[in-house]
């Protein structure tokens, strides 16, 4: 049985993934590995937006391939947790209490 | 000069070409004159005046921007570490580009070694928040109304999923950092900023009435105090 192929992420796009983008890009690059199987490497990868993790757990499950991620950072690893169990969006801002000045 | 007050000049004055009159300040001089005619900053002793960077168009070039950027200020080391500076970053130039359809977008950040704070900015020329709500087909009856929502998550793009960028952005700069957070967008602004312990942290809107005040585009502007200690982002994402 032949291993999966392994994509690497920083050399791929960055050290900081930002973008939603850029995950559409680095998807692009995994649906093009021949196989029904990639390992998506996240050695180097220092920083994360939600943004970016959004887009990636989006087309991770529309993807008809089987991905799984190695050398997952803590930074990644927590925000794909967070974006595929996205909480309720309690008021930052309380709008009915809002003093507003006119200039 | 702090980037909020100098992002919106530049750009003011890089579009109208009105000539001008430098300060007597050399370092603030030769940062403004780099702005408007977009070149690099020549170095220059004295405050710490940092360069105003030009966003990229391309948004593939965008990460290696940012983070030569980084560097300059040390990763975040006092600003609560590189994941949570990368994070705050990047959601607000993620959202210039997937909202505010701009020609010209820049980021800025100033550290102030007296009041022992960093104040960091993005601004676009864009078409404001209640203005991306629009083209989406949601309309807002105002600016402020506008930036409220947007901070309480509602997003152009519509699905319940987004629309957490900025957010999270809020929460984590001011209940996290306990830094504050100013946003102006076309003809409002809200400011929300954390208190000291025990009090309520405050929100203020304003409304700029005037045509004179209005500002042609968003500003999402920060200010969080130095601090040794990392922020866990999770707990604000």
């Amino acid at each position: 049985m032949t291993s999966p192929e392994r994509v690497h992420v920083k050399t791929i796009l960055f050290e900081d993934l930002i973008m939603r983008l850029s995950a559409a890009d680095l998807f692009e690059v995994i649906e093009r590995v021949p196989g029904d199987a990639v390992e998506v490497d996240f050695e180097g990868v220092k920083s994360c937006t939600r943004s970016f993790a959004d887009e990636y757990y989006m087309r991770k499950l529309r993807s008809a391939k089987a991905v799984r991620e190695v050398n997952m950072p803590t930074c990644v690893h927590q925000l794909l947790m967070a974006v595929a169990h996205p909480g309720k969006k309690d008021q930052v801002i309380d709008i009915e209490k809002l003093k507003i000045t006119v200039v | 000069m702090c980037p909020t007050i100098l992002m919106p000049l530049v750009d003011f004055l890089r579009r109208t070409e009105v000539p001008w009159i430098p300060p007597n300040d050399g370092a603030l001089s030769e940062c403004i004159s780099a702005a408007v005619q977009e070149r690099p900053r020549i170095a220059h002793g004295g405050p710490t005046y940092t360069q105003v960077v030009k966003l990229p168009k391309d948004y593939q070039g965008l990460a290696g921007s940012l983070a030569d950027f980084s560097r300059r200020h040390d990763w975040g080391s006092e600003y609560g570490g590189r994941n949570a500076l990368m994070y705050l970053i990047g959601e607000l130039v993620h959202n210039v580009y997937d909202h505010s359809d701009s020609s010209n977008s820049y980021l800025m950040a100033h550290r102030d070694d007296w009041g022992k704070d960093v104040e960091l900015a993005v601004f676009d020329d864009g078409v404001t928040m209640a203005g991306s709500l629009r083209k989406s087909g949601i309309v807002v009856e105002d600016d402020v109304l506008a930036i409220a929502m947007a901070m309480n998550g509602l997003s152009s793009k519509g699905e319940g999923r987004r629309g957490y960028g900025l957010r999270s952005n809020v929460r984590m700069c001011v209940q996290g950092l306990r830094g504050s957070v100013l946003a102006v967008s076309g003809g409002g602004a809200i400011e929300f900023c954390a208190f000291e312990e025990g009090r309520d942290d405050v929100q203020e809107g304003y409304e700029l009435n005037d045509n004179v005040y209005r500002l042609a585009g968003t500003l999402a502007s920060v200010r969080i105090p130095f601090q040794k200690k990392g922020v866990n982002i999770y707990d604000f994402a």
